[in-house]
């Protein structure tokens, strides 16, 4: 603590006669006990990793900009301590604002899943993934066969097209999905 | 991390070019901020609302000089209170540097509870009000000076602006002011205090984050 204390306040120190060097290494020590800091607080913040470094990186602006709150003939780690506390604090309280944002739930929206039948939500992400990636034509056909469960004869009345046209575009969405679905696992792994 | 190994070296770059603040040059320009927010607010006390003319006789005269000696120690307690709020990591300063601004007030009001209030032409609310207005340009002048230190609660570092201010407006009233009843000036230039010092905490919340 005293070793690190001194090396810091004299990194300080060096700064304000315009060693970069000096500078350069104090802020990456700082950064790194930061990173450790931040990292261990993440689930209390509710952060992703990226979001944590965001946090470090505010930090170390704060107490570049602020640096010459410091005064060098004081010690340097209870300033450090200060400006990084008040920086967890503003960060919190502005993350509880984006969340109470980010979670703000509409009525319409526990309508519709009151509304909609119950399956695996997944499953239905990737279907409505897949099928958007359809020609407008095949996409028609694929939902009313497939999805809306239509025989191929009331499909043709519906689009008011032909028994056999129905047929071949179903055929080819068909593989056009088993192509999608197979670079899908090719560039994803599982799924 | 790549990113803040990027930022490292951007900010590395810039060492030395504050070389020439310190929390000791802080302290000049918010010292001459507030002198010239005084300045400012007995220009406008006798201009807006015309001293008392019988100014140069009030300096033996004990309300008078109990306001002035009240409003001006209270004025260097609340701007050692927010210097201290405006520099991380130096603790709080003590809350007591307020009482020997408080004693005079307290003491007008306890030894002349109605001394002269029959020859008080202003409507006590004006005092209020008057010494709000004369802080304004005060406080203003207080939480830019603030802003440029570092201070980490910024509702209280504004609250502390706003009494500052507003003993700075109260000092500046005080020479435009008939009102000697003890008790009046307690309770009115209180309420004009409590006013500023509200108000710099309001706007200190939203204005000193960095």
């Amino acid at each position: 603590m005293d070793a690190r204390e001194q090396s810091w306040a004299e990194a300080m120190r060096a700064e304000r006669r315009g060693d970069r060097a000096a500078y350069e290494r104090l802020l990456k020590e700082i950064a790194e006990l930061l990173r450790r800091l931040v990292r261990s607080r993440l689930a209390q913040f509710g952060l992703r990793a990226d979001e944590a470094e965001d946090l470090v990186q505010e930090i170390l602006i704060g107490l570049h900009t602020k640096r010459h709150t410091w005064d060098p003939d004081r010690p340097f780690m209870p300033w450090l301590f200060a400006v990084t506390r008040y920086k967890f604090v503003d960060a919190a309280r502005r993350m509880r604002r984006e969340a109470a944002r980010r979670f703000e739930l509409t009525i319409d929206e526990l309508a519709d899943v009151m509304a909609a039948p119950q399956e695996d939500p997944d499953r239905g992400l990737d279907l409505d993934r897949h099928l958007a990636a359809l020609p407008q034509g095949q996409r028609n056909v694929v939902r009313s066969i497939a999805i809306d469960g239509d025989s191929v004869k009331d499909t043709a009345r519906k689009l008011d097209t032909s028994e056999g046209a129905v047929r071949v575009t179903f055929h080819r969405a068909l593989q056009r999905l088993r192509a999608l679905a197979a670079g899908d696992s090719g560039k994803g792994g599982a799924k | 991390m790549n990113g803040t190994d990027d930022l490292i070296g951007r900010l590395s770059a810039q060492a030395g070019a504050e070389a020439g603040r310190s929390p000791g040059s802080f302290t000049r320009a918010f010292l001459f901020s507030s002198l010239l927010s005084l300045a400012i607010a007995l220009v406008l006390s006798g201009a807006g609302f015309g001293l008392r003319d019988t100014l140069p006789k009030l300096f033996g005269y004990e309300p008078f000089l109990l306001k002035i000696a009240g409003a001006l120690l209270l004025a260097c307690g609340a701007f050692l209170l927010a210097r201290r709020a405006a520099l991380p990591g130096r603790g709080e300063a003590s809350w007591l540097l307020l009482l020997p601004g408080i004693l005079p007030f307290v003491w007008h009001a306890f030894v002349d509870p109605s001394a002269s209030s029959a020859r008080s032409g202003d409507d006590a609310v004006n005092c209020t009000i008057e010494i709000v207005l004369l802080s304004v340009p005060a406080l203003l002048l207080c939480l830019r000076i603030l802003k440029s230190a570092a201070p980490t609660r910024p509702t209280l570092a504004g609250a502390l602006a706003g009494l500052l201010a507003g003993s700075i407006g109260t000092a500046a009233h005080a020479l435009a002011c008939y009102n000697d009843d003890g008790v009046q000036v307690a309770i009115w230039y209180g309420m004009g205090l409590a006013t500023a010092t509200a108000l710099g905490a309001l706007i200190g919340r939203k204005t000193l984050r960095w």
